[in-house]
């Protein structure tokens, strides 16, 4: 980019990392919803002036929750024990308790992602047990919804959605067994429902029976999220839930997370950005080369230095 | 239909002709409800003309002890060969346009095997049966049937977002397996089932039965439509616009007393051309 510049031409440079946007242009323009709000000169602005502008409100320093100290639940709701598949990760054993936001961090190749996908019991060779407070063992897909167990996936437009199906039919597949009535699916029903969720979570649409391969990553997100909320769960494993998504959803889906917590729903949150993980989870577990590799506790005087050692 | 009405000199416009359409379409109509279902998921069912083939036969076979076992037995036969797609689809993962199309030449086989000396006719009576208003309360049936399931019950929505998405749709707790399976099953027994129409209509079956049922199928259901790699942008007025359309195109081509060759030719090249159109090059995946 910077050589297309010195030949003398124009490069337009569309992104939502912020300190990279700063960093490589010389003015900034700010859309939101569609909408033109502002252009400013690139050495005159820091990233919260921009993140104020993306989302339309003051954002001090952060969007994160801000309690610190409250205890954990003592109520385990999920044991994970002696998990393993082979090659990614090996014998992890933890507990989830109600209301926990459980953060679960490394590098991106360090088997968290997988580990998610093997607490869903979608994983194929698995060993070792994921089993719910009253015993009920979870292998499968099928068994982890029934139990009231929710996934979102990092890969979102190939396992957490059907893209080129439309959001109606997004919202409403999990929940299918609970809306048909006698086995008849009633078309009305059905929209009703996913305009429910859809709008309960601002999914940003011109109607439910539009396609999701038109939304934007956060509206994508916000469809996953709108699913799941209309399914209902105890349990929900996020895998990277803001990954390549703009501010405003972002904070969006923090402010999501501190309410289920608040409503006693438990969450593992798997993540690569640090300070999501410092700043939303109540307990972090850190991984490396496929085995945890430490535990965090939530506090306000933690530094990524603290995350980072355990990590690499 | 406007061009052949020309092209025709208004004879394929006339009673005696629509009633030929009409003959023709019902077998068509009946076995393309099923694989409407196997490419609604994103698959490819080429062992229809084999599947019509060993059905007509053994129903033929047993037309001289019991008609209502004959067609019982039709349908198990169908859906057997149906599960064998399915079975092999989905526990080995071979994409099944490789599986059918090794089923259509083992069937095809067998069929040529049990036709050798003489063609398998059916008993008599069964030509009886052979009135256009069973026929066609029977076609209507089967497709209402489909358009109830397909489009009321979770079974349509869980189609169609196989197609559309796989493995997102097994995230979503669908169970993909089992679901591919019982696809393939049905779309089997369904041609075993029209395979009785065949049976009623020909009366005695030889080797070449239900030869390129399969490519009709296709052809007509693309003619339809109906997009090639499946998804939820599948219709059911698919089947029905689309045999209708594939029998008039062919009705039209015999009565220009085109070559047969020469026919091939222009389907071959109304089936590229149509693909080519209608092809959602955004969604378009590798065929399941």
């Amino acid at each position: 980019m910077k050589r297309f510049r010195e030949e003398g031409r124009t490069v337009i440079f569309i992104s939502h990392d912020l300190s990279e946007v700063i960093e490589l242009t010389d003015t900034i323009t700010i859309l939101r919803d569609g909408e033109y709000i502002d252009t400013v000169d690139s050495d005159k602005v820091t990233e919260d002036d921009l993140k104020r502008l993306m989302v339309g409100r003051e954002l001090k320093g952060h969007y994160y929750r801000t309690d610190y100290g409250e205890p954990i639940s003592d109520e385990v709701v999920l044991t994970v024990e002696g998990l393993t598949v082979s090659g990614v990760f090996e014998d992890v054993s933890f507990k989830l308790h109600k209301g926990e936001i459980l953060g679960i961090g490394g590098l991106s190749d360090c088997g968290m992602h997988e580990l998610g996908k093997a607490i869903f019991g979608a994983s194929e060779n698995r060993r070792g047990t994921v089993a719910l407070a009253n015993g009920t063992r979870i292998n499968s897909i099928r068994d982890a919804l029934l139990n009231n167990m929710a996934y979102t996936s990092k890969d979102r437009d190939n396992e957490s959605v059907v893209v080129f199906e439309t959001i109606r039919n997004n919202i409403c597949l999990p929940s299918v067994d609970k809306l048909a009535e006698r086995g008849v699916l009633r078309h009305k029903k059905l929209d009703r429902f996913a305009r429910e969720f859809a709008e309960m979570i601002q999914v940003k649409m011109t109607d439910v029976n539009q396609f999701v391969s038109s939304l934007s990553g956060g509206n994508k997100q916000k469809v996953v999220l709108a699913r799941w909320l209309g399914k209902d769960f105890d349990i929900i494993v996020l895998d990277s839930p803001t990954r390549g998504i703009d501010v405003k959803v972002k904070a969006d889906i923090y402010t999501l997370m501190y309410e289920l917590k608040k409503k006693g729903k438990s969450i593992i949150m798997i993540s690569e950005e640090i300070q999501e993980l410092m700043g939303m989870s109540d307990r972090i577990l850190i991984m490396k080369d496929g085995r945890i590799n430490g535990e965090i506790l939530r506090s306000p005087d933690l530094s990524e230095e603290d995350f980072i050692a355990k990590m690499v | 239909m406007v061009v052949f009405a020309f092209l025709t000199d208004m004879r394929i416009v006339q009673p005696n002709s629509i009633n030929l359409i009409l003959s023709q379409v019902y077998v068509l109509m009946i076995a393309a409800s099923g694989v409407f279902m196997v490419m609604t998921i994103g698959g490819l069912d080429f062992s229809q003309g084999s599947i019509l083939g060993l059905s007509s036969i053994i129903i033929s076979y047993l037309s001289f002890y019991n008609i209502i076992l004959a067609i019982i037995a039709g349908v198990v036969a169908g859906a057997a060969i149906g599960a064998i797609n399915g079975f092999f689809h989905v526990k080995f993962r071979i994409p099944s346009f490789i599986v059918t199309i090794c089923t259509m030449f083992l069937f095809r086989g067998l069929n040529a095997y049990l036709t050798t000396n003489s063609p398998v006719a059916a008993h008599v009576s069964v030509t009886s049966y052979n009135v256009t208003w069973l026929k066609m309360l029977l076609t209507i049936l089967v497709l209402l049937i489909l358009y109830l399931v397909f489009k009321y019950t979770k079974l349509g929505m869980v189609l169609k977002a196989i197609g559309a998405g796989e493995t997102a749709a097994r995230f979503s707790g669908v169970r993909t397996n089992l679901t591919k399976f019982l696809v393939f099953t049905a779309a089997g027994a369904i041609t075993g089932f029209a395979a009785f129409l065949n049976v009623i209509k020909v009366g005695s079956i030889t080797a070449t039965a239900g030869n390129q049922l399969e490519t009709q199928i296709l052809i007509s259901l693309v003619l339809g439509g109906m997009p090639i790699t499946g998804g939820a942008k599948v219709r059911f007025y698919n089947i029905v616009v689309g045999t209708l359309i594939f029998c008039i195109l062919n009705n039209g081509l015999v009565m220009l007393a085109l070559d047969t060759a020469v026919q091939q030719l222009i389907k071959g090249i109304i089936f590229v051309l149509v693909v080519a159109l209608t092809i959602d090059r955004k969604s378009i995946q590798v065929v399941k």
